[in-house]
């Protein structure tokens, strides 16, 4: 294949344009000088992997060469594995056994590891890890397909426009943080990166200097962005933010909303998982007011439904179906032959449905929560929290329950403050969960249903307010 | 509890770190138990326990516990 061939996704339209592309605290690359980066990577790689379509685990963080590199793979049609580089090596080494890459990429640079050509789905394009920089989760699969058609139905209600500039302080390797890359790419606007925390000066000069026209964050952005009295800041530069990435809490989708209608901004409350490449739903802005809990309707070409649904307020188990739902999960190297896409995807979610059509989460069907926006399932913490108390001889009945940013490893009987304290330590290392996350609770009675099963709901509803 | 030791117990407690370990000289995100998420935790638990509403710049100029009992002074704490 000659350079002039490659396509580059996404940015074909205005691969020759010399607005700027990517920004970083120091460097800026136009399209044109962006497609040249990755048409020269990409013979560089072609020289180092010879195989057709390898299998690469790639490390990136939010820099203009880690786009360069994403890119790059992406023209030469390789399925990526996008791992956050700051995952631990654990992670990386559980991920390179199950799917026995073959090439490890990042900053640039191709590692070669071996010529096994792999056995792949011809629709399979990027692997997706579902925990984050936590472990190694199962990995969500998506085509070329699922990328374009998400990428076009957020374009069509998003007002982004080639004049924009978006800070992207999501990481890419997630896929919120990679949607906002992708349509902004597509759109021909600015994505600026910074290494700033939305707690140093240096941040709000980037928002003021550049000047940053669009963010999007998770719920625990926001709830910076409210400590630091955001919505007391004149920012005349930024014409809307969107939230996803978990329930923020509706006193805050209040306050950001009212200060968006103050100021002339539109705020986006959004709904998506990574199974559905990202967006699955929006609500829309002049809606936000008068329903801070709701997260709106299905994107365009999306179609929702409950299943399960139980009177009297009809709530059930959202289901999703679209262009943008994944071809399936992958966990070892072996599940990346053949996919058989669900026409439904079963969000695990619990909603209800109003009258104008606007859903709302009410819950989730499997025991999971998010900590700092990231999957935690309560019954894998609940099997390491049992393994810690086995692995010092500790007889107590004991199980795990948690809501979101906060989880509550419960336990019949007392031990020493010191105990507790070794306790906490042991999950904050297995889990990698930030200790202000984890609580212990002694001294719990842990009753049982018919079934014998733990009665997880009457401990909730008994901790809460409590812990 | 005298504002050094009520300061002392905030870092402590927000940060999740023994109060001796609460020294003039620590710094944000110097130690991985003060990172952005905790910062806004700290600056929480500040406002509660010295009930005070900081500004947005002294906030991000909260960046060492020394540099708190200065900005925490402009709001009337005294630090003996």
């Amino acid at each position: 294949m000659s350079h002039a061939e490659l396509m580059i996704p996404f940015i074909e339209a205005h691969r020759y344009s010399e607005r700027v592309a990517l920004m970083d605290d120091t460097d800026s690359l136009t399209y044109r000088q962006l497609s040249e980066a990755v048409e020269r990577r990409a013979q560089n790689w072609q020289q180092i992997v010879a195989l057709h379509r390898p299998v690469v685990m790639m490390l990136i963080d939010n820099s203009i060469t880690s786009v360069v590199d994403y890119l790059t793979a992406l023209s030469l049609d390789y399925v990526v594995l996008l791992l956050n580089r700051e995952c631990t090596l654990a992670t990386r080494e559980q991920y390179a056994q199950a799917l026995t890459p073959n090439a490890v990429i990042g900053d640039g640079t191709v590692t070669f590891l071996h010529n096994d050509p792999p056995s792949t789905d011809a629709r399979l394009s990027l692997l997706l890890s579902t925990s984050g920089s936590t472990g190694a989760g199962k990995c969500v699969a998506l085509s070329q397909r699922n990328l374009t058609a998400n990428c076009d139905a957020i374009l069509a209600y998003l007002p982004i426009v080639a004049e924009d500039i978006t800070l992207a302080t999501l990481p890419l390797s997630y896929s919120y943080g990679l949607s906002v890359l992708h349509t902004h790419l597509k759109a021909g606007a600015t994505i600026c990166f910074t290494r700033h925390s939305v707690f140093d000066k240096a941040f709000w000069e980037v928002i003021k200097n550049r000047p940053v026209t669009s963010l999007a964050g998770v719920p625990s952005f926001y709830e910076m962005l409210l400590r630091l009295r955001f919505t007391r800041m004149t920012l005349p530069a930024l014409r809307y933010f969107t939230q996803a990435g978990g329930k923020l809490a509706e006193a805050h989708v209040t306050s950001l909303a009212e200060y968006a209608k103050q100021t002339d901004k539109a705020f986006f409350v959004m709904y998506g998982q990574t199974e559905a490449t990202a967006r699955m739903a929006y609500l829309a802005p002049h809606k936000v007011l008068q329903k801070p809990g709701a997260m709106g309707q299905a994107i365009a070409g999306g179609e929702f439904k409950l299943t399960g649904e139980n009177p009297p307020d009809g709530e059930g188990e959202l289901c999703y179906r679209g262009d943008n739902v994944m071809l399936g999960y992958v966990e070892k190297a072996a599940d990346l032959a053949a996919f058989t896409p669900p026409e439904w995807l079963a969000t695990g979610d619990l909603a209800v449905c109003d009258a104008d059509g606007d859903y709302t989460i009410t819950g989730r069907t499997k025991r999971m929560i998010k900590i700092a926006g990231e999957r935690v399932n309560l019954d894998v913490v609940e099997q390491a929290f049992l393994s810690i108390l086995a692995g010092q001889n500790l007889t107590l009945a004991a199980c795990v329950i948690g809501e979101d940013d906060k989880l509550i490893a419960v336990y019949s009987g007392e031990l020493s403050g010191e105990q507790n304290a070794q306790l906490t330590d042991q999950l904050v290392k297995t889990l990698a969960i930030p200790k202000r996350n984890i609580r212990l609770l002694a001294n719990v009675t842990i009753a049982l249903l018919d079934n014998g099963k733990i009665d997880y709901a009457s401990l909730a509803r008994q901790q809460k307010g409590v812990a | 509890m005298d504002t050094q030791q009520k300061l002392q117990q905030a870092f402590s407690d927000a940060l999740g770190i023994p109060p001796e370990k609460v020294i003039d000289g620590l710094t944000y995100n110097t130690i991985p138990e003060w990172d952005s998420t905790a910062h806004m935790v700290l600056i929480a638990e500040l406002e509660n326990v010295f009930d005070v509403m900081l500004d947005t710049d002294d906030i991000i100029d909260m960046s060492s516990v020394a540099q708190a009992k200065l900005i925490l002074q402009k709001y009337d704490v005294s630090f003996a």
